[in-house]
C-alpha cells in the first residue's frame, strides 16, 4: 500500500544532517577548540597560578590578565578566523565538489535552503559552542584566581566570533562559485585580498606612464575591503603606561564596533551564497566555476590580473632595463602586458574547460582581450583623466608630507595652506619642467662617469585630501647652480622652501615645540683620524641651544644650503648637536640638529656657553676631508687608541638598539638620523 | 504514475537529453534501455531531483519533483555509483538515511539484516563492490518508498543476490505497489522482471510499449523457400535477413500472423514465427538508428 506524501514534514535544519556534520568533521572542531584553550584558559591558568610569575602586585598581574584577553581578540583572533572560517567552508562543502556526493545529498528529500542552512549552522554551532566554553573556563580561572574582567572577556567573545562569522560566511559564499575543494582556499585568499592588490596594480601600473605618480596610497575604501588589514589596524590592543607604577594598565581594543559591521557582512555573504547556492546546478561538481555568469568574470579577472601583474614584471624586467630616460614605452608595455594577459586569459580557460586544448575555441575571447588591454594602454598613456598634472587644491588638502632629498635631507609634515601652496608652486614647476628635466636625466645616464654636469635632488609629495585619500608623487630633479637663480623655477622653490621657517620646524621637531623641556645635550667633535668624541651640558645649556636652533630657523638659516652643491662640503658641519628633553611619562628622548655656517645664531650660542672651544672644535666636511686626507699621508703612528676605545664604547652604547630605552628617527645633514638613547 | 514530456538537458552544448518523454504506470516496473551515452542516468537524475531540466517536464504522482521533499521523501534511487561517507559503517549510514527518509522502516532493517549478513559495524569502504551495492539496496528498501529508481541495480551482485535483491523488489511492487524504474543493460534480466519497456538512445526515447506489446510488434520468422529462390523476395519489408542454409531467419516489425501472411505469398516450404527476446528487440530496433554490431576485420 503506498504512503501518503503529506506525512513528510519539512524544516529550516536538518537534525540529521547536523549531527552528521558535527561528528563527522570532529578533528577540525577538536583542532579549533584545543587552539583556543591553550590560547586563553590554559594560558591564563598558568599565569595566575603557575609558579614562573614575575608580577610584584594583584593589581599588575590582573593588567596583564587583562591584556592577554584582549590580544587574544586581536590578532590570534583574527588568524583563528581567517584560517578555521576557510577549513570549515572547505568540509562543510566537499560534498558539492563530486558527482557521488552531490547526487546523493541532492536526492535526498531536503530543499536546497534547508541544506544549505544545516551545513552553515553546522560549523556556526561548533564554533560558537567552542568559544563559549573557552569563555566560561577563562572566566572561572580568571575569577579563580581574582582578575575577572567582564568587559574583556566579552570584546574577546565578540570579536572572536564576529571575525569568524565574517570569514565563515564569506568561505561559505566562495565555496558557492567552485566544484573544486582546493579552489574554495585559492578563492577565498585572493577576494580577501582582491582589492589591495588590484589598488597597487593598478597605481604601479598609472607609475609607468605618468610622470611622477607613485600611486595614492591605500584609500580607506580599499582598506575595508580587504577585512584581515581592517581588522588587524583596528583591533589593536591600547594601553596607558604609568610610570609611577611601573607597567602598563586600562588596556582597551582600537575599533571593535568594525567587528559588527564585518559580523553583519558575514551574513550578507552567507545569504548571498545561499542564493548562488540556489542557482548552482549539480553537474558543476569539479568545475573551476560553478556558476555560467561567473565564467566571464573569472576568464577576465585572471587575464586582467596577469596582465598588470607579470605584464608590469615583464616589462620591468626585460624592456625597461634598456631605457634610462625615464620614459616608458607604449608598445613594449602593451607588448607585455598582452602577452602575459594572453597567459591569464588561456590559463583561466583551461581550468574552466578542464583541457589543454582551449586555443581554437577561445580566439574570440582572447581578440576581445587583446583589443581592451590596448585600448586601456594608450587610454593611460593618454592621461585622459588628467593624472600627471594633477595637482590638488590648497582649500581641499588636509596636510602635506614632504620630503626634499638634495644636499641635505628635510621631510616633515604640514598643514599650513600658506606653505602648502608654495609646495603646490614647486609641484607646478617641476610638471611644467618634465621635458626639460627628462633630458638632463638622459644626459646625466650617458654621460661617463656621471659628469653631466647637473646635481641630483629628490621630491617626495604626498597630498592627504580632507575627502580621504592621499595624492602622491615623487620627482627626480636634475639641476644646476644656476637654476636657482631663474625665479619661478622649481630648484628656486624648493631651495627657498627647504628654509622656510614652517618646513624646517616640520622637518627637525615634527612641528613640536620643546622649550622649557631640555634636560641634557650632546656634542659631537672631530679628534681626528675620523673619530669622534663628544662633550655633554646640562639642561640650561641645552635650552640656550635650543632657543638658538628656533632663532635660525626663523632667520632661514637652516636649509640654506640645500641646493648648493659646490658651497654645501664648506658650510656644512661634520659635528652634529643632541638635545635631550623629558617626554609626558617622563622617559628621555631627544633629537640631533645638523647645522652649517649659516646658523649664525647657533654657533654664536654654542661659543658664549662654551660647548664649542678649542678643545672641542667645529669642523667642516670640507676640513674634515682634507685632515682625513693629510693623515693618510702622515707617517706618524696613531697614539688616539685610549680615545678610540673610549669613543668605540660610547659608540656601542648609542647605536645599540636594544639597549637604548628610546629611539627617535630625525633629519640630519646626510639623511634620515636614527638616535638610540642608552 | 512518472511522466516525463519532452525533457532536454544540455551539458557545454551538448543534449545529453533531447526531448525525452516517457511514461511509468502506477504500480509497474519499467526497464529503461538503451546504448551506452544513451541519457539514462542523466534522465534518472532528473527522476531523482539531482538534475534541473533546460526545458520539458518531469512529474511524478502529478507533482513536480524539483525541490520538492514532500514528494521526494516518496523516492528512492540507488544510482550506478552510490556514496557513502568514507568512515561511516552501515549503522551510520542507516542513522543517517533514516534522518532524511520519514517512512524509514527500522522494523525492515532488522529484517533486512539477515537477508544479506553484512556486518553493520563495519566500515562500508572495506567492504567489496558487491556488498557496498547490498548494503545501497539494504538502506534503499528501508526507505518504504512509493518510487524506487535504480540504475544499474544488481551490477556487481552475484547471482543468487540478484535474484534476492530483485525478490525484494517484486515483492515491495505486490505488496505496496511501489513503481519502479530500472536502468540496466543486462537484458535478459529485465525481460523476467519489467512489464515495461522503453529504448532510449541519443537523449530520446525511441520507443516504450508494454513487454508484450513490445514482442508483437516484432517477430523473427525462419523461412525455407521454394527451389529457385536464394535471395528474400525485395518487396518484404524486413528489418534484418539472415541466411543459414537454406533457412533464412527474417526480422519484420509486425506481428506473427501479419508477417506470415505476407510470407505465405510466396508459397515458401516451410515458415516458423518465434518470438523475440528483449535483446534481440533492443539490437534490432537501434539497428534502425544506426546503432547495429559493425562487421569490422581487425
Amino acid at each position: 500500500m503506498q504512503s501518503k506524501t503529506s506525512s513528510f514534514k519539512g524544516g529550516i535544519v536538518n537534525r540529521a544532517l547536523l549531527r552528521k556534520n558535527l561528528t563527522r568533521f570532529w578533528p577540525l572542531w577538536a583542532v579549533y577548540a584545543a587552539a583556543w584553550l591553550v590560547m586563553l584558559p590554559l594560558t591564563q591558568f598558568l599565569m595566575l597560578f603557575g609558579t614562573s610569575g614575575h608580577y610584584e602586585t594583584p593589581a599588575e598581574l590582573k593588567a596583564d590578565a587583562a591584556n592577554m584577553v584582549l590580544s587574544m581578540a586581536s590578532d590570534p583572533a583574527i588568524i583563528m578566523a581567517v584560517l578555521f572560517g576557510c577549513l570549515a567552508a572547505m568540509a562543510l562543502c566537499a560534498y558539492l565538489c563530486s558527482a557521488r556526493s552531490v547526487g546523493m545529498m541532492h536526492a535526498f528529500p531536503i530543499r536546497r535552503e534547508e541544506m544549505y542552512l544545516t551545513n552553515f549552522l553546522s560549523g556556526a554551532v561548533a564554533f560558537a559552542a567552542t568559544n563559549v566554553v573557552v569563555f566560561l573556563l577563562t572566566a572561572a580561572i580568571q575569577a579563580a584566581g581574582g582578575v575577572l574582567i567582564w568587559k574583556n572577556l566579552l570584546l574577546w567573545l565578540g570579536c572572536s566570533l564576529g571575525t569568524l562569522l565574517f570569514f565563515y560566511g564569506f568561505a561559505f559564499f566562495c565555496a558557492m562559485f567552485t566544484g573544486q575543494i582546493l579552489a574554495i582556499p585559492a578563492f577565498y585568499g585572493i577576494l580577501n585580498v582582491l582589492a589591495v592588490g588590484l589598488n597597487d596594480l593598478i597605481q604601479s601600473f598609472a607609475g609607468v606612464f605618468f610622470y611622477g605618480y607613485t600611486g595614492g596610497g591605500t584609500p580607506g575604501w580599499v582598506i575595508w575591503l580587504t577585512p584581515v588589514w581592517k581588522l588587524v589596524n583596528d583591533l589593536q590592543v591600547n594601553s596607558t603606561w604609568y610610570q609611577e607604577l611601573g607597567y602598563s594598565d586600562h588596556y582597551s581594543l582600537g575599533n571593535p564596533r568594525c567587528v559588527l559591521i564585518y559580523a553583519a557582512f558575514g551574513v550578507i555573504w552567507a545569504i548571498l551564497g545561499l542564493l548562488v547556492y540556489r542557482v548552482r546546478r549539480s553537474e558543476t561538481a569539479s568545475d573551476t566555476v560553478t556558476v555560467r555568469w561567473a565564467k566571464p568574470l573569472f576568464r577576465y579577472g585572471v587575464a586582467v590580473c596577469a596582465a598588470l601583474s607579470l605584464g608590469q614584471g615583464l616589462y620591468f624586467l626585460v624592456w625597461q632595463a634598456f631605457r634610462t630616460d625615464g620614459t616608458y614605452s607604449l608598445p613594449g608595455i602593451l607588448v607585455c602586458m598582452i602577452l602575459t594577459g594572453l597567459v591569464g586569459y588561456y590559463a583561466a580557460e583551461m581550468l574552466l574547460r578542464k583541457s589543454f586544448r582551449v586555443f581554437r575555441k577561445s580566439r574570440k575571447g582572447a581578440a576581445i582581450l587583446v583589443a581592451a588591454l590596448v585600448l586601456f594602454g594608450v587610454g593611460v598613456s593618454l592621461d585622459v583623466t588628467g593624472v600627471e598634472h594633477k595637482v590638488p587644491a590648497t582649500a581641499n588638502v588636509e596636510s602635506l608630507e614632504f620630503s626634499i632629498g638634495g644636499q641635505n635631507y628635510c621631510s616633515g609634515e604640514i598643514t599650513d595652506p600658506d606653505v602648502i601652496e608654495s609646495f603646490r608652486a614647486a609641484h607646478q614647476a617641476m610638471l611644467d619642467e618634465k621635458a626639460e628635466n627628462l633630458n638632463r636625466r638622459q644626459e646625466d645616464a650617458s654621460a661617463a662617469h656621471g659628469n653631466s654636469g647637473y646635481s641630483y635632488a629628490y621630491v617626495t609629495l604626498n597630498y592627504h585630501l580632507k575627502r580621504g585619500g592621499t595624492v602622491s608623487r615623487n620627482y627626480s630633479l636634475y639641476y644646476t647652480a644656476d637654476d636657482q637663480n631663474v625665479p619661478g623655477s622649481s630648484a628656486a622653490l624648493l631651495a627657498e622652501l627647504s628654509c622656510n621657517p614652517a618646513v624646517q620646524r616640520a622637518n627637525l621637531f615634527n612641528g613640536k615645540d620643546y622649550a622649557g623641556k631640555m634636560t641634557a645635550g650632546e656634542m659631537y667633535y672631530q679628534i681626528g683620524n675620523g673619530n669622534q668624541d663628544s662633550t655633554t651640558f646640562d639642561g640650561e645649556t641645552a635650552e640656550i641651544l635650543y632657543a638658538a636652533i628656533l632663532k635660525d630657523i626663523d632667520a632661514g638659516h637652516f636649509g640654506k644650503n640645500q641646493f648648493k652643491d659646490g658651497a654645501w662640503e664648506k658650510e656644512t658641519y661634520v659635528n652634529s648637536l643632541s638635545l635631550y628633553y623629558s617626554t609626558q611619562n617622563d622617559e628621555m628622548d631627544g633629537f640631533s640638529v645638523d647645522f652649517s655656517t649659516n646658523c649664525t645664531y647657533l654657533l654664536a650660542a654654542l661659543k658664549e656657553t662654551g660647548v664649542v672651544n678649542e678643545d672641542h672644535p667645529l669642523t667642516t666636511y670640507a676640513e674634515n676631508n682634507e685632515e682625513s686626507l693629510y693623515g693618510e699621508q702622515s707617517d706618524e703612528p696613531s697614539t688616539e687608541t685610549a680615545i678610540e676605545k673610549r669613543q668605540a664604547e660610547k659608540n656601542d652604547a648609542v647605536v645599540a638598539e636594544e639597549t637604548g630605552i628610546s629611539t627617535e628617527i630625525i633629519g640630519g645633514a646626510d639623511g634620515p638620523t636614527a638616535v638610540f638613547i642608552a | 504514475m512518472i511522466e516525463v514530456n519532452n525533457l532536454v538537458k544540455t551539458f557545454d552544448g551538448f543534449a545529453a537529453l533531447d526531448g525525452a518523454t516517457l511514461s511509468v504506470p502506477s504500480g509497474s516496473v519499467y526497464g529503461l534501455v538503451g546504448p551506452n551515452g544513451a541519457g539514462k542516468s542523466t534522465l534518472i537524475r532528473h527522476l531523482t531531483g539531482i538534475y534541473k531540466q533546460d526545458a520539458g517536464s518531469i512529474s511524478i504522482g502529478g507533482q513536480s519533483v524539483w525541490e520538492n521533499p514532500a514528494l521526494k521523501a516518496t523516492i528512492a534511487a540507488i544510482p550506478d555509483d552510490w556514496y557513502y561517507f568514507l568512515q561511516s559503517t552501515v549503522v551510520d549510514m542507516m542513522r543517517f538515511y533514516r534522518g532524511f527518509y520519514p517512512q524509514f522502516s527500522m522494523e525492515r532493517y532488522e529484517k533486512l539484516k539477515e537477508v544479506f549478513s553484512i556486518d553493520e559495524k563495519k566500515t562500508i569502504r572495506h567492504l567489496s563492490k558487491g556488498m557496498q551495492k547490498q548494503v545501497a539496496f539494504w538502506l534503499t528498501m528501508c526507505c518504504m518508498p512509493d518510487y524506487l529508481i535504480l540504475d544499474e541495480p544488481v551490477d556487481g551482485l552475484d547471482p543468487v543476490m540478484r535474484r534476492q535483491v530483485w525478490s525484494l523488489v517484486m515483492g515491495d511492487v505486490a505488496e505496496r505497489g511501489t513503481t519502479v524504474l530500472v536502468s540496466s543493460h543486462n537484458l535478459r534480466e529485465l525481460e523476467d522482471v519489467c512489464d515495461h519497456v522503453g529504448i532510449m538512445d541519443h537523449g530520446k526515447v525511441l520507443l516504450e510499449r508494454s513487454l508484450e506489446q513490445l514482442q508483437d510488434n516484432m517477430v523473427k520468422l525462419q523461412v525455407v523457400f521454394q527451389d529457385g529462390m536464394n535471395e528474400v523476395p525485395a518487396d518484404l519489408p524486413v528489418l534484418h535477413a539472415s541466411k543459414i542454409g537454406r533457412i533464412h531467419t527474417l526480422i519484420m516489425r509486425m506481428n506473427a500472423e501479419e508477417a506470415t501472411a505476407k510470407v505465405q505469398q510466396y508459397a515458401p516450404l516451410l515458415v516458423d514465427a518465434i518470438p523475440l527476446t528483449l535483446e534481440e528487440i533492443f539490437i534490432y530496433e537501434l539497428g534502425g538508428a544506426n546503432y547495429a554490431v559493425k562487421d569490422i576485420v581487425l
